[in-house]
């Protein structure tokens, strides 16, 4: 439980959610309590299972298609020069 | 009015589609300031439509020829506002319209506005909605369910007798058995999910939540097919068999520890059919009790790729004052509620190369062992019964351990693993005389069989 407290403050983290003292509190034990929970699929045996890429989505070829409204998608950038999208800087 | 009665009437000339709108209009006014189930009316809008109906050639307006719809608010709808009941998308613009509302719009339908909900569809109450919870229609101090809680509000309140939800792990049908409504979850690729905000791509489906049958089936045979946009959609086999006589499975080891009202009202649906001609069999569903576990790995999972486009900068919430492009990140981000947040953490956790062997890959494994029960038992009976949900709703507020509220997806997951359609009609009432549904689950595209047993549920 403890390591999974600490492991689950380094994730949120990398998946760039910001919490607060308060919130980490609270949020971070809830989804410690949800890990004990799911953690049980681990009893289930699925060694009779050997092909598993077989059990994914498969995957569509990439194909690049022509947007019509780019325009629209540029429209609703916060922040822009010219047709470009303008962030804070990286470092 | 039904959705039948409306298109046939509008069709031929017997009302016009602007009565329609206008009362229906007038009635969203007068009852949502109490439900809180539309975040918006296209007021104007639906008007202009509705006069645009009434000028087209008798017989030839559509199948749904002046139908009021509610719009769950995670479809897009060209020019509208999509927020996905999120501060994050409070203020998005829908760039393009989602192949769902162009074919309703195809066949004469009105989007008369959008619904409440889950933020972007988590969670099963609607208490997770910045923008206030929806109460439920049959006693305002209740959840309506979630995620498509508005919308189930909205058709069971009388507001619209249409609106669409999308199901990832009972979505649809969770909410429509809390307000007493008929709802159904597809099976996965009969409906696009092109226009759809994506949460959990390998199981969101799109579906129509109504007040009876006969308008569900309709509506759903307007959106369903194959969409190239939509890569995981297939289109419908041809030549459905008809049947006629009905065998029906009951999943005794799942439904082991069933009890009170539910497990009363689940025996009398059982005894009903049995005075119908049906045969019911026992059946073994032995991996259904890991779906609601596999559910939240494997969703939280996807959802923390798919929500990881959000972060303010080609659109959403844009936070001021930031220092660096890690800072914007993080202070963007913020506008996501908690629900959100927690998933984002799990999936990501669930993902991360040190367990993904003991969560997210265990967990595909335990989803095609639940695929696998499904097949099997659906070899021996035209489809599986069991509730809806392990009780009717709860007051607003009154769960606040999150494993509890995870708990009222017990029933609806397993369809959503599966990928099999599911659908949820009323049957019973629990002690506080909130609605109680049957659920039915058949096998891949025979969502007729679906609306004929529910047609026998209701004593048809």
């Amino acid at each position: 439980m403890e390591t999974n407290l600490q492991e689950l403050k380094q994730v949120a983290k990398l998946a760039k959610i910001e919490l607060s003292k308060q919130e980490e509190e609270k949020l971070i034990k809830q989804i410690a309590s949800v890990v004990n929970w799911v953690e049980e699929i681990q009893k289930v045996d699925t060694s009779a299972l050997t092909r598993l890429q077989e059990y994914f989505t498969p995957k569509r070829e990439d194909i690049p298609m022509q947007f019509e409204k780019a325009d629209v998608l540029t429209s609703a950038f916060n922040d822009k020069q010219d047709k470009l999208l303008k962030v804070k800087k990286v470092l | 009015m039904t959705v039948v009665d409306i298109a046939k009437k509008v069709n031929s000339g017997e009302v016009s589609a602007l009565e329609i709108i206008t009362k229906t209009l007038d009635g969203i006014k007068e009852k949502n300031p109490s439900l809180n189930a539309f975040l918006e009316i296209f007021e104007e809008e639906a008007l202009k439509r509705a006069k645009e109906i009434d000028a087209m050639p008798q017989g030839k307006k559509g199948r749904l020829a002046g139908v009021p719809v509610a719009i769950k608010d995670n479809i897009l709808y060209e020019g509208h506002i999509c927020s996905c009941a999120s501060k994050m998308l409070e203020n998005y613009k829908a760039p393009y319209t989602a192949t769902v509302v162009k074919k309703l719009l195809k066949e004469g339908a009105v989007i008369v506005g959008r619904t409440n909900m889950d933020e972007f569809a988590m969670g099963s109450s609607n208490e997770n909605s910045a923008f206030g919870p929806v109460k439920n229609p049959l006693d305002l101090a209740r959840v309506p369910g979630g995620s498509s809680g508005g919308s189930a509000a909205a058709v069971a309140s009388g507001m619209v007798p249409v609106a669409l939800g999308s199901d990832t792990g009972g979505s649809i049908r969770q909410p429509a058995s809390f307000c007493g409504v008929v709802g159904i979850k597809p099976t996965y690729g009969s409906v696009s999910r092109y226009g759809l905000t994506a949460f959990a791509s390998s199981a969101d489906q799109i579906g129509p939540i109504t007040n009876n049958i006969e308008d569900n089936e309709l509506v759903l045979s307007v959106i369903s097919g194959q969409d190239k946009k939509d890569s995981t959609s297939k289109p419908a086999p041809q030549n459905k068999q008809e049947k006629q006589n009905l065998t029906l499975g009951v999943p005794t080891d799942f439904l082991a520890n069933l009890k009170g009202e539910t497990a009363e009202a689940f025996n009398q649906a059982v005894e009903l059919f049995k005075t119908k001609g049906v045969q019911i069999k026992e059946i073994s569903l032995p991996h259904a009790k890991y779906a609601a576990p596999c559910y939240h790995i494997l969703t939280s999972s996807e959802a923390s790729s798919n929500l990881a486009r959000f972060d303010g900068l080609r659109y959403g919430y844009s936070a001021k004052d930031t220092k660096d492009l890690e800072d914007t990140y993080l202070k963007n981000r913020a506008a996501f509620g908690p629900e959100v947040k927690r998933r984002i953490i799990l999936g990501t956790f669930s993902l991360n190369s040190a367990h993904a062997g003991d969560f997210y890959l265990q967990a595909q494994k335990v989803r095609e062992l639940i695929k696998q029960d499904f097949q099997k038992a659906l070899k021996e009976v035209d489809a599986i019964i069991m509730p809806t949900t392990p009780n009717g709703a709860f007051k607003i507020g009154e769960v606040e351990d999150i494993l509890t509220l995870y708990l009222a997806d017990l029933f609806t997951c397993p369809a959503n693993m599966a990928g099999v359609p599911a659908l949820t009609v009323p049957f019973g009432k629990d002690k506080n005389n909130m609605p109680l549904g049957l659920q039915i689950c058949a096998n891949y595209f025979n969502e007729n069989l679906l609306y004929k047993t529910a047609a026998l549920a209701r004593g048809k």
